[in-house]
């Protein structure tokens, strides 16, 4: 009796040292987080003699100039547009062709799919040179929806794929014959019985595709040449690259950049962590 | 009657996957083989249109110059260490959350948060938080413990370590979380019946946990060796391939050399060899796993 009691007290000991050794490595870890946030709110001067302190008065100052020089509104809205725009065309296709492929298996099919299966060993940073004339040649150059165009293409292969497995493994054939056997075409047998089955699968797909979009740097930069197209991040570098000296003016930038997917993650971490888990395995 | 419903339905089944294809032909496949082909030739901004070919030589260009053999040099130096050290701080972090402990959901959230933001971002902050002028705060407590100061992104013997430190920083949770997930499908049943056995902390792990976490290492090594090899934007909010190129990666050079410099055959060659350095590491990496999972077996 005595002797299992002393070792579930040494259990329970042990459970708050692992508890406060992860409590103590993740205050450490969030440490950059925190600074960056609270020395936004500080004079040039308090940054520098009180580093880690609370701001003593709360100075919102340097977040307007910082929203008026990134032009904020403008960007957020241009990147909102692509990545939304972007994650519903290639969700879109990259559903519709699943659908197709996980039930018809056609010669054509397969082929597609073999293609698409054989294109994952191609990373897309290897077609850079070559993609960028084929975007200025089709005048797609400088051009939102023809950044949203490529995008659609190119990161439909991961949704193609969690799709159709859903679809094989877990929509049971029987309701689209049944919805055949009615008289119901293929798209409307898709969109109004499938589609709907497929929203676990598509959450996942969405998050995926929406968090590579939103946080991609290299296409928008080689796309998206006028200001009046910028993204949040373009307008990041632009205005970083150009003050790197004025660190005070910097750090709302940045806060203002990490802002939206900060708040989103803040409400939706279970999905985010789960979506990005599945994505990873699966893909 | 029969064959003609057929057809439609084979033309209407057809017909949901051109979208894909199409796109996919335009943005994907058919830049892929144009890079091949113009790897060949001395296409650029001066010869749009009266490329010649030139054979190898963009290839030989490509090997002989000391940047750009440096910059596959520092690729491949910074995605083999950085799979390794977020493959191995990830382990024990995710075993430790494993535990029945309270506040791991939230622990958990804390240590993966840095995965959602853009590597761009993070790259400034810790251009500032490594910065060696009067208020970079690291700097700044290693004057006050009385160490001398580093200057981090601009030193060349350290500024690619830096480099990765802060990518450490960003995807160690995330790689913990995948090994956490793995972690947790795997049953009590195992450890429970190891106890009976009398096997400690130490055996479980090498016996029980470190066999069975075999997948999402896999996805980690791969995903790691891959991801690191396309390296860009961490380079350009941090050293721009700086100081004297020992930060300079492939994707950076093909991107500042190739379309900033219009070279576009020479860049097209350094692509084809990006990817067949990304093709040896994969088959490599596969070969590796694959005598791991026997071994295993």
């Amino acid at each position: 009796m005595n002797n299992s009691g002393f070792l579930r007290d040494n259990l329970k000991l042990r459970q708050i040292l692992l508890g406060i050794t992860l409590w103590a490595i993740a205050v450490v870890f969030m440490l950059p987080v925190y600074y960056l946030i609270v020395s936004t709110l500080k004079g040039a001067e308090e940054v520098t003699l009180y580093p880690f302190a609370l701001p003593k008065t709360l100075n919102i100052s340097k977040y307007i100039t910082a929203w008026n020089k990134m032009s904020y509104p403008r960007a957020f809205f241009n990147t909102f547009t692509i990545t939304s725009l972007s994650v519903l065309f290639s969700t879109l296709i990259a559903s519709v062709a699943a659908y197709s492929i996980a039930r018809h298996k056609s010669r054509f099919n397969k082929f597609v799919f073999f293609l698409v299966l054989s294109g994952i060993m191609i990373p897309g940073q290897v077609s850079l040179v070559s993609l960028y004339n084929i975007v200025r040649r089709l005048g797609l150059m400088d051009n939102i929806l023809g950044l949203v165009v490529i995008y659609s293409g190119s990161s439909t292969v991961l949704p193609l794929f969690l799709i159709k497995n859903f679809i094989s493994t877990t929509i049971p054939i029987e309701l689209e014959e049944a919805a055949k056997i009615d008289g119901c075409s293929l798209y409307k047998t898709f969109f109004s019985i499938v589609f709907p089955l497929l929203r676990p699968i598509i959450a996942t797909v969405i998050i995926i595709t929406a968090l590579g979009i939103w946080n991609d740097y290299l296409n928008p930069m080689l796309f998206l040449q006028s200001r009046k197209n910028a993204t949040i991040l373009l307008e990041i570098n632009r205005n970083i690259g150009q003050f790197a000296v004025d660190w005070s003016g910097m750090f709302p930038m940045l806060v203002l950049g990490i802002a939206p997917l900060s708040l989103f993650y803040l409400f939706m971490q279970k999905y985010v962590i789960s979506g990005v888990v599945a994505g990873a395995v699966k893909g | 009657m029969i064959k003609r419903k057929q057809l439609t339905e084979h033309l209407s089944y057809t017909s949901m996957v051109l979208p894909l294809l199409i796109l996919y032909f335009t943005f994907v496949i058919y830049p892929f083989f144009s890079t091949i082909f113009y790897s060949f030739t001395n296409y650029s901004n001066m010869r749009l249109f009266d490329y010649d070919f030139v054979g190898l030589k963009n290839y030989l260009d490509v090997f002989q110059t000391r940047d750009k053999v440096g910059a596959i040099a520092n690729t491949v130096k910074y995605a083999v260490v950085i799979t390794f050290f977020q493959t191995l701080f990830a382990l024990p972090l995710a075993a430790a959350l494993n535990s029945r402990l309270k506040t791991r959901n939230v622990l958990r959230s804390i240590f993966f948060f840095p995965a959602v933001l853009s590597p761009i971002v993070v790259g400034y902050l810790w251009s500032f938080l490594f910065s060696t002028s009067a208020y970079g705060p690291i700097n700044n407590i290693l004057i006050s413990i009385g160490l001398p100061t580093i200057n981090f992104f601009g030193d060349p013997g350290i500024a690619l370590y830096s480099v990765i430190f802060t990518q450490l920083w960003q995807w160690t949770g995330w790689s913990m979380v995948i090994i956490l997930a793995n972690l947790q499908s795997i049953p009590e049943v195992y450890y429970e019946a190891s106890k009976i056995d009398g096997a400690n902390t130490v055996q479980n792990f090498f016996r029980i946990t470190l066999p069975l976490l075999y997948p999402s290492i896999n996805v980690l090594i791969v995903t790691g060796l891959v991801g690191g090899l396309k390296v860009y934007d961490i380079i350009v909010s941090t050293t721009r391939g700086g100081p004297f190129n020992a930060t300079s990666t492939i994707i950076q050079a093909i991107i500042n050399q190739a379309i900033g410099g219009g070279l576009y055959g020479l860049g097209a060659a350094f692509c084809v060899v990006f990817f067949i350095i990304v093709l040896l590491f994969t088959y490599l990496v596969m070969l590796i796993m694959k005598k791991w999972e026997r071994a295993i077996s």
